[in-house]
């Protein structure tokens, strides 16, 4: 399948005096109509990624392209829709006005921005609201309608930068809503946000960055799955014959009355222990493989309790 | 030009013109301009018949500058006060007003949005510096040709050889719109954008018009208005007595020297302003 993204060994340091190295070397692919998801802790380097991808600052080394393009180059940002993270749209806009003025930016015909913008309007919740100054919208509200500017010319690839920051629980609901409607037709979705329950809830493909490196990259069931570890679950009361039953050759934990986990070195080592068990007489309900939260993954790959301190 | 691209033009002429609106720029300088207009219109007393039948008697607020001129002198008199007037006074509000636009369309925030759209970043900071410049002509316009009507209506003498002055006096204006420009783009501060702008302002009037700055603290600074003093931006020593002479003699009072200087300074400081807003990165 074409790429959407692409970068290959992209580094951006930023200063002259004192450098700092946003970013040190990322590659990475983003086939098209994937929903991507960006991870990371502040200060990681997404967001510097997502201005590299748009053409807003030049890489230090390396390359960048999106759909084949350089988007230093306008035209490479024609099929891109952008939602900044902390923007500031000119307050002596009105709602309408602002996405008037970005769909026009955006090579949007008058004709159909006329049309799309009423729609729009009303499907990020702003009706009512449209034709006040920019100046009185709340953060909620701001994201809104960027959100609303980042989509009203049908681009083929979005970039969110913390697509739900400040928005209540039921906009972001909303929001997510409109994200898979964009999926379903297929776009291009990259997304930023330390949230990670909402990359979780939509996105194809997750990477994680760290220090201006890609520490992990994958599916949400590739990163969250524990290679080895399986979940048991029993007839009741036979936990106590565990260390019996399986003559203490694997590692168990969290055992309860009736279920165990067991980490195992090999997959083979499954029909062995369901041997046994069964040859103990003990019903065997379910085995699954434990997958850790993605929020295990991000903070083991990231280093969460450092925090700060690096 | 593609329908793309005369939408974005016309897109950011538009949000330079709700800049303008937003600042009360527009407003309050056609009132200062009206307020000029109608001290002209009624504080300027002009009588028919002097020691000559075809003298002038005119009283000026200021007892000292009561006079007898002809209707031509006192037309060219006037008028050539409004173009000193909007070249030395102008020129402060007209930077004080506009220095803003440019940095606060790219501050931190903004300059996601409006960079990551498909529009080339000259063309922005283009269609910015024309908006600007047009706003400002408009304005200027607005009290000179008023003026000349005024001045046409009490002394029944029509300046219209001082058109072409007027129109130097516009172009002579635009070298700092790029400077602004320059500065904004650089610095993405407003204050800093004034600040340098009314200093090469000044230092243009040392280094090339030490008259001035003479004149400035002396109380012919108001006689020199009157004159027209135009040793405003960049180098014009000279030019207003040039034009003087040049309508003396029937002539037109177009001046390409300076037109020329002017212009080879806007084409510098444009070229900077565009290199370096396309080579900055701009991160929030």
């Amino acid at each position: 399948m074409e790429n959407a993204i692409l970068t290959d060994n992209t580094a951006k340091t930023y200063g002259m005096l004192k450098k700092v190295h946003a970013l040190k070397s990322v590659s990475l692919s983003v086939e098209r109509g994937k929903t991507f998801g960006l991870l990371g802790r502040n200060g990681a380097g997404k967001t510097t990624l997502l201005k590299l991808l748009l053409g807003l600052i030049r890489p230090t080394k390396g390359k960048v392209s999106v759909f084949g393009l350089n988007p230093l180059s306008a035209s490479a940002r024609l099929p891109a829709g952008y939602l900044p993270e902390n923007h500031r749209f000119p307050g002596y806009f009105t709602g309408v006005e602002a996405l008037k003025f970005y769909s026009a930016l955006s090579g949007l015909e008058r004709a159909k921005a006329k049309r799309l913008i009423p729609e729009w309007v009303e499907r990020v919740g702003l009706k009512g609201n449209e034709n006040r100054k920019l100046r009185t919208y709340s953060k909620g509200m701001l994201q809104r309608i960027g959100l609303a500017q980042a989509l009203i010319h049908d681009p083929q690839i979005v970039f969110l930068d913390e697509p739900t920051d400040g928005v209540d629980p039921a906009g972001r609901v909303q929001i997510r809503g409109i994200l898979e409607e964009q999926k379903a037709l297929g776009k291009t979705i990259f997304i930023n946000s330390h949230l990670l329950s909402e990359i979780e809830k939509v996105c194809d493909e997750i990477a994680i960055l760290d220090q201006g490196l890609v520490v992990s990259r994958g599916s949400l069931s590739d990163l969250t799955a524990q290679q080895m570890k399986y979940r048991f679950s029993v007839s009741d009361g036979s936990g106590s014959r565990l260390w019996e039953v399986l003559e203490g050759k694997y590692f168990i934990e969290d055992a309860a009355s009736d279920s165990f986990t067991a980490t195992v070195s090999d997959r083979e080592d499954i029909p062995v222990i369901i041997d046994r068990l069964r040859a103990a007489s003990i019903s065997i309900y379910s085995v699954e493989k434990v997958k850790r939260s993605l929020e295990d993954v991000f903070m083991e790959l990231t280093g969460g309790d450092d925090h700060g301190k690096r | 030009m593609g329908r793309d691209r005369i939408l974005q033009i016309c897109a950011l002429a538009w949000d330079t013109l709700l800049q303008a609106r937003r600042r009360w720029v527009l407003i309050s300088l056609f009132i200062l301009a009206t307020l000029v207009l109608a001290f002209y219109a009624f504080a300027v007393s002009v009588e028919r018949g002097g020691v000559d039948s075809e003298q002038l008697k005119v009283t000026f607020p200021f007892a000292h500058l009561a006079s007898e001129m002809s209707p031509e002198s006192f037309a060219h008199g006037m008028v050539m006060f409004v173009l000193g007037t909007n070249t030395f006074l102008g020129l402060f509000f007209f930077i004080l007003a506009f220095a803003g636009f440019i940095p606060e369309s790219i501050q931190k925030g903004s300059a996601d949005l409006l960079l990551s759209k498909p529009v080339p970043r000259w063309l922005v900071i283009s269609v910015k510096m024309v908006s600007i410049s047009l706003i400002a002509s408009l304005i200027a316009s607005y009290f000179f040709f008023g003026a000349l009507v005024i001045v046409w209506a009490k002394s029944g003498y029509f300046a219209g050889e001082m058109i072409p002055a007027f129109l130097l006096s516009i172009l002579l204006f635009q070298p700092m719109v790029p400077l602004m420009a320059l500065v904004g783009v650089a610095s993405r501060s407003t204050p800093l954008a004034v600040v340098a702008s009314i200093g090469a302002y000044i230092i243009s009037a040392l280094a090339f018009g030490a008259k001035r700055v003479d004149f400035s603290f002396t109380y012919e600074w108001i006689g020199g208005m009157m004159k027209g003093l135009y040793y405003g931006f960049p180098q014009l020593v000279g030019m207003q007595q040039s034009i003087l002479a040049k309508v003396g003699e029937g002539r037109s009072s177009f001046e390409t020297e300076p037109f020329i200087q002017s212009m080879i300074l806007c084409a510098v400081y444009f070229a900077l302003a565009i290199i370096i807003f396309q080579r900055k990165d701009y991160t929030s």
